[in-house]
C-alpha cells in the first residue's frame, strides 16, 4: 500500500470512518507526508457536511437544548477573558524571558537607584502608542464584526467562475439600508481602472462604491449605502476606468441576486 | 454615495443576458469564522447563532447515529461546548465550519454508540427498517428552511443520493450512520471486502462530483 494512489483509493472510507485501526494509523502516516491526501479528506469532509444536512429530518432539536447548549458553556467551561487578546505573539524564547526579567529588574533599580528615567519613560510612551495604535484597529475590527453580526443582515454572494474565481460577499443590512462589501481571490484592477459595484433597483444598475483590492486579493468596504426605497434584486461588480462610471461597462465581472425581501 | 445613474431603464433581463456566470447563493461560510472568532472572545450571542444555523443538522445526525433522544442531546451538547472551547485553534483550519462540527457530532455519537455496545443491535434495527439506506430519505424540519442557501443545497444532496446505485448507498450509510468499518460492512452483507471498497469509494466519488459545487464555503 505505499503506492500514493492505492492511498487515494482509501482518502473516501478514512473520512467516513471506515477503516479499520490498523488501516488508519498507516493511512494517517501517509496522510502526514503527502499533504494532497490531507486535502482529499478534506474535500470528503465537506462532502460529510453535506450529507449530514440532509440528514436534517424530523423531529428537529427540542427546543430547550439552544439553552442547555448556552448554560453548559456558560457555566462549565472556564470563562474566556472579556477583552480581546492582542494579536497573536510567538512565544518568547529563553533569551527573551532572561531580558524581560532582567528589564523587570531594571525597573526597581531605576527607580530604587534614582537612576535616570528618561529612557524609561521613552519606552512607556512608545509602548503606549503602539497599544493605542492596536487598540484603534481592535475597535475598528469591532466595528466590522458588529456590522455583520447586526439582526437582518443578508448576503449576497457574488461569484464568477475560473479556477481560482474570485468571490465578492456582500452583507446587506436591509434596515439599516447600508451593505459591507468583502472581496477575496480578486486581482487589484490594473493602473488607471477601478473596480466598481452596481446595485441593481428595479432592473436598472445603480452606480455604487469604487474599490479596489489589496496585493493579497482582499478587500474590506464598509458603510457602503444602497438605495432605501426598495427594488434591490442583484448586486453586480465591473471594472471601470479610475474615478468610476455612470453606466456599468459590460461584461460584468461578478453577480449575484439578492435575496427576496 | 449613490448616484442614480443617468440611463435608460436597461431591463434587468437583458443585463442578465449578459453574463456568463453562475448565481451562486452558497452558504455565507465566513460568517461562521466571524460567530467562531466570537466565540473564541467568549462571545455566547455568537455561540447561540452558530447553534441556530448548525443545531438541526447536528442533531438530526446525532439522532439518526445514536438512535436516542437524550444521546442526541447530549452529543449536541459536547459538540457545541467542542467548538467553543477549540474555536480559536479552528480559526487556522483550512476546511468550512460545517465540516468541522459534522465530523466533532459523528466522532461523538459514533463514540456513545460504541461505548454503550449497542453498535450490532441499532445497525441490525436501522437495517431491517430500511435497508436501501436512510440517506436517501428525510424531510427537512419545520422552519430549516429559513436559508434559501440551506434549502437549496438540502434539494441537491437529496438528488444527488438518488443518482447513487442502491448498494453504494447502503455501503456509506453503514459507515456514515453506524460506524462500521469496511471489514464490517461486508461481513453484515455477506460481500466480499473488494466489492463493500468500490462501493464506498465509487459511491462517494459520484457524490463529490455532484455535490462539489455546494460545499459549505471554507471562508478566508
Amino acid at each position: 500500500m505505499s503506492d500514493p494512489t492505492d492511498w487515494r483509493d482509501l482518502a473516501a472510507a478514512y473520512a467516513l470512518g471506515a477503516l479499520g485501526p490498523e488501516e488508519a494509523r498507516a493511512f494517517e502516516d501517509a496522510m502526514a507526508s503527502t499533504p494532497s491526501l490531507a486535502a482529499e479528506v478534506a474535500e470528503y469532509r465537506e462532502l460529510n457536511a453535506l450529507l449530514a444536512l440532509r440528514d436534517a429530518g424530523a423531529p428537529p432539536p427540542p427546543a430547550p437544548l439552544r439553552a442547555r447548549v448556552l448554560d453548559r458553556v456558560g457555566e462549565g467551561m472556564p470563562r474566556k477573558p472579556e477583552v480581546t487578546p492582542l494579536p497573536a505573539r510567538r512565544p518568547r524564547s529563553g533569551r527573551e524571558v532572561v531580558l524581560a526579567i532582567a528589564l523587570a529588574a531594571s525597573v526597581v533599580l531605576a527607580v530604587g537607584l534614582s537612576l535616570d528615567v528618561g529612557n524609561l519613560r521613552d519606552a512607556v510612551s512608545g509602548l503606549r502608542d503602539r497599544l493605542e495604535e492596536t487598540e484603534a484597529q481592535l475597535a475598528r475590527r469591532e466595528s466590522t464584526l458588529n456590522a455583520l453580526l447586526e439582526p437582518g443582515v443578508e448576503l449576497v454572494v457574488l461569484s464568477a467562475t475560473g479556477e481560482r474565481p474570485p468571490g465578492i460577499q456582500i452583507f446587506w443590512n436591509r434596515q439599516a439600508h447600508t451593505v459591507v462589501l468583502h472581496a477575496f481571490g480578486l486581482q487589484p484592477a490594473p493602473e488607471g481602472q477601478t473596480y466598481q459595484l452596481w446595485v441593481i433597483q428595479n432592473g436598472t444598475p445603480v452606480p455604487s462604491r469604487t474599490f479596489n483590492s489589496e496585493a493579497d486579493g482582499h478587500a474590506l468596504v464598509e458603510g457602503i449605502a444602497v438605495p432605501a426605497e426598495g427594488g434591490i434584486e442583484a448586486y453586480a461588480v465591473t471594472r471601470e476606468p479610475a474615478g468610476g462610471s455612470a453606466t456599468p461597462t459590460l461584461p460584468i465581472l461578478l453577480f449575484g441576486s439578492a435575496p427576496a425581501g | 454615495m449613490i448616484r442614480r445613474a443617468p440611463v435608460a431603464r436597461t431591463g434587468l433581463s437583458s443585463l442578465r443576458g449578459s453574463l456568463t456566470i453562475p448565481l451562486d447563493h452558497s452558504a455565507p461560510a465566513s460568517v461562521d469564522r466571524v460567530l467562531l472568532a466570537r466565540c473564541a472572545r467568549g462571545d455566547e450571542a455568537a455561540l447561540a447563532a452558530l447553534y441556530d444555523r448548525y443545531g438541526g443538522p447536528i442533531y438530526a445526525v446525532a439522532l439518526r447515529i445514536t438512535g436516542e433522544q437524550v444521546d442526541a442531546d447530549e452529543v449536541a451538547l459536547e459538540t457545541f461546548a467542542q467548538a467553543w472551547r477549540e474555536a480559536e485553534r479552528f480559526a487556522g483550519d483550512r476546511g468550512s465550519a460545517a465540516a468541522w462540527l459534522t465530523m466533532i457530532a459523528r466522532s461523538r455519537a459514533l463514540d456513545l454508540v460504541r461505548m454503550r455496545t449497542r453498535r450490532g443491535r441499532l445497525a441490525d434495527q436501522a437495517l431491517a427498517a430500511d435497508p436501501t439506506g436512510s440517506l436517501a430519505r428525510g424531510s427537512a424540519p419545520a422552519g430549516a428552511d429559513r436559508a434559501v442557501e440551506g434549502s437549496e443545497r438540502r434539494e441537491q444532496v437529496s438528488r444527488a443520493l438518488a443518482e447513487l446505485p442502491a448498494p453504494q448507498r447502503t455501503a456509506i450509510e453503514l459507515a456514515y450512520y453506524h460506524g462500521l468499518s469496511q471489514s464490517e460492512i461486508a461481513e453484515r452483507l455477506q460481500e466480499p471486502l473488494g466489492t463493500v471498497k468500490t462501493r464506498v469509494r465509487a459511491g462517494m466519488q459520484k457524490l463529490r462530483e455532484l455535490l462539489r459545487p455546494y460545499y459549505y464555503e471554507a471562508g478566508v
